[in-house]
């Protein structure tokens, strides 16, 4: 752990400075939480209850945090879960798959009022929508955020070469995926 | 000329099937040059801004909640196994018993069922009861009253309850 997180931590880990740590914490971290969240969850208002839960139980169980993780790796992780548990819940009241919710929710996209999208980033959507959860978590995290395999490897708790062969199947989907579109 | 060749060696390594898998990660790098590189996803304007506040209030506001909880859960659990048991005692009084139930007309309207309700069920005694149902109604009661012990209740709460440390390793 960096110097400068270690002594976040212990100072999120102290009763007297805990709230004003947190405050830095949230702050640091609330851009990169909620565009990660928002890939997967897609609506703006969910991203917002999801971001929230999640610093939530950032805040409850960061006394439970052990130094040998990274906290930015750990705070992933539960963002990740989160989301993810969102996903099927709201797959689940409606009764259909998380994929089918996914691609449900990506086409309300053109209608919504926070995605300024074009014709090609709205494609783009659309294709990762079409690959299993897991290899929209890589490839989203792979493309649009700065992440290493080594960083991944630690979130999603994958191998390097399972994340890497992954990666290069999700990109040959979607490049698929889009050439069959401009010309079907 | 052997000894030459040592002499050149660079000492540098490159991981394992390095140079196999090179063509797909210059051919996945090319492709992706071709996509666009944001998502288009947006946020309300100021949207970032009050977002410490409004956890921090959230927190509050539950951890006031959470010192309520508990008595409220335990409540709404004693009064849904209340009417758990008195729909499965019901139920078998109308469609279990051997013709004690023909109180009530063949297809009952909701009125004459409420007003079978009222002036029936209460003047049951236990023993009453007790005649009416067979050895498995007992035991499917008794069943559900063990479900409702406090160990059970505790451990469904700990099953059911979002636990944070779940992600703690």
């Amino acid at each position: 752990m960096l110097i400068e997180e270690q002594s976040l931590v212990s100072a999120l880990q102290s009763p007297s400075q805990k709230e004003e740590a947190f405050r830095v914490l949230v702050s640091q971290y609330k851009e990169r939480l909620y565009w990660h969240i928002r890939k997967i969850v897609i609506d703006h208002d969910d991203t917002d209850d999801v971001l929230q839960n999640t610093f939530i139980k950032i805040f409850r169980s960061i006394d439970n945090f052990k130094a040998e993780s990274k906290l930015y790796t750990w705070m992933y992780r539960i963002a990740t879960n989160e989301s993810i548990t969102f996903i099927n819940k709201k797959a689940k009241r409606a009764q259909i798959s998380s994929e089918e919710i996914k691609e449900e929710m990506i086409s309300r996209l053109e209608s919504d009022v926070y995605f300024e999208g074009n014709e090609a980033q709205l494609k783009l959507q659309k294709a990762i929508a079409t690959l299993p959860q897991k290899q929209q978590l890589i490839f989203n995290m792979k493309y649009f955020e700065d992440h290493t395999y080594e960083q991944l490897s630690e979130i999603l708790e994958t191998s390097v070469g399972g994340l890497k062969s992954s990666y290069h199947i999700a990109v040959k989907k979607i490049t698929a995926y889009i050439k069959g579109s401009e010309t079907g | 000329m052997e000894d030459n060749k040592e002499k050149y060696e660079h000492g540098f390594k490159v991981p394992e099937g390095y140079f196999d898998k090179m063509e797909d990660s210059l051919f996945d790098a090319l492709e992706l040059e071709k996509l666009p590189k944001e998502t288009g996803f947006d946020v309300p304007k100021g949207y970032f801004d009050t977002l410490e506040d409004e956890i921090l209030q959230k927190i509050k506001e539950e951890e006031q909640e959470t010192k309520v909880v508990p008595l409220y859960r335990r409540k709404v659990f004693w009064y849904s196994a209340s009417i758990a048991a008195t729909v499965a005692l019901l139920a078998t009084l109308f469609f279990g018993s051997d013709g004690n139930g023909a109180m009530l007309p063949p297809d009952p309207t909701l009125a004459e069922i409420e007003a079978y309700l009222n002036e029936d069920i209460a003047s049951f005694d236990s023993y009453e009861l007790a005649q009416v149902l067979t050895d498995e109604d007992l035991d499917a009661l008794e069943m559900e009253n063990e479900i409702l012990s406090d160990e059970s209740l505790e451990e469904y709460l700990l099953d059911n309850i979002d636990d944070p440390t779940i992600f703690i390793e």
